[in-house]
């Protein structure tokens, strides 16, 4: 947007007002050409920066929203974790695709934001789960989300619209955490049987890493079993955090329309 | 415009507070009620503790054995452990690796129910994974 324009401005100007021209010559820019240079040289910076920064703060979300549910094996179980994650994962997403798309036409915000956030989370799950406390890796490792983020991008990069978008790509986002971590979470739901009991490995996994008062939820909500099997709950599940998903995503959309406007910043200078 | 925001502001803000602080609910998830003395000495007392051997190297066993009793003064704003109990051990991180764990005999690979004042025998069967702090270069006692 501000690239082709300033860019015309820029030419107009070097024709019309001499005076300006003169402070052009000075600056390191005299030429488009260098402008346009300037202009990638400062994307290819910002780009990367801003996705680990935006994705620190998804990492804090869902530290507060999530929390265990996403950080074991064993507590993705099939009613929760797939309901709990999409909803509370698409706040920022939803927030800065307005931002992006309202003003630069760029369907990037929420795939930058979730791979910001796997490097944030794999940095934290290695270096505090596994380091420091000791846990196994393949105990602690996070789920993938970026499968469903490219989803969401996609859908408003061939709708243009953010009803759309909320419509086809929110529900999609909160229908295929499930599928998308079932290659990684396949092998933790072997049953097995222990002390007489049917087990999951990630169930075996959970008894034996002893973790203080944990993990109380998951057995209270079941009823005695944790159950990280999926069977007939999982589709429901899954349908329930779809649409629950477009709500949310059109709630956050709206508050990101409130925040993406200009009196923010001019109050700030 | 400023005067319109803060009169429609402060009862929108006062509303929030008191539906937060109606709604808001026990915390369980940690067991962070579970180290004040006074709720301590009304929820589960323990007796009989054992613990064999008391030293060990990485990979050995350590077996825990013990009774405890639901208390029938049990704290109303508390879960029951009439409603879903698991039977929990506390290690710092996974220093060690539980085996086994059994009550009466039952082994206590999922939850249970725990009734007040009724007696239970526990066995916990640990193997060491991990060297931990010799007790001399600790400062914390």
């Amino acid at each position: 947007m501000g690239y082709t324009d300033s860019v015309k401005d820029s030419d107009n100007q070097s024709h019309e007002d001499t005076s300006r021209s003169d402070v052009s010559q000075d600056s390191a820019i005299s030429t488009p050409e260098q402008q346009r240079r300037i202009f990638r040289a400062f994307d290819w910076m910002l780009v990367p920066v801003a996705s680990i920064l935006l994705g620190g703060i998804v990492v804090f979300l869902v530290a507060l929203t999530v929390g265990d549910w996403d950080y074991w094996q064993d507590w993705r179980d099939r009613r929760w974790w797939p309901l709990v994650t999409p909803v509370s994962l698409m706040v920022a997403p939803a927030v800065f695709t307005y931002f992006f798309w309202k003003y630069f036409r760029l369907p990037i915000a929420a795939t930058s934001i979730m791979m910001g956030y796997m490097i944030a989370a794999w940095v934290s799950r290695y270096a505090n789960f596994h380091l420091f406390a000791d846990f196994p890796m393949a105990f602690v490792s996070p789920s993938n989300f970026i499968g469903m983020a490219i989803i969401l991008d996609s859908v408003i990069l061939l709708t243009r619209s953010f009803y759309l978008q909320g419509f086809i790509g929110a529900f999609l986002f909160g229908v295929v955490i499930y599928p998308l971590n079932w290659p990684a979470a396949a092998a933790f739901h072997t049953p097995l049987v222990w002390d007489g009991y049917i087990v999951t490995a990630a169930d075996l996994m959970g008894f034996m890493y002893i973790r203080t008062a944990m993990p109380e939820y998951v057995r209270i909500i079941e009823e005695s079993t944790l159950r990280t099997f999926g069977e007939a709950v999982t589709p429901l599940t899954a349908f329930f955090a779809g649409f629950l998903t477009i709500l949310n995503y059109y709630l956050w959309v709206w508050i990101g329309s409130k925040l993406a406007v200009s009196r923010w910043a001019t109050k700030l200078i | 415009m400023i005067k319109k925001m803060k009169i429609w502001q402060l009862p929108l803000m006062v509303i929030c507070l008191v539906g937060f602080q109606l709604y808001s609910d026990v915390v369980l998830a940690h067991g962070e009620r579970a180290q004040q003395a006074g709720i301590r000495m009304r929820t589960m007392y323990w007796w009989d503790v054992d613990v064999q051997p008391t030293t060990v190297k990485v990979g050995d066993i350590v077996t825990i054995t013990g009774k405890f009793m639901p208390s029938s003064f049990w704290p109303e704003h508390l879960a029951s452990s009439e409603v879903a109990s698991f039977m929990n051990i506390g290690v710092p991180g996974p220093a060690f690796l539980r085996m086994h764990s059994y009550v009466n005999g039952t082994p206590m690979v999922r939850s249970t129910r725990f009734f007040r004042g009724k007696e239970y025998h526990f066995k916990v069967i640990l193997k060491a994974r991990q060297t931990g702090v010799p007790c001399a270069s600790c400062c914390q006692c």
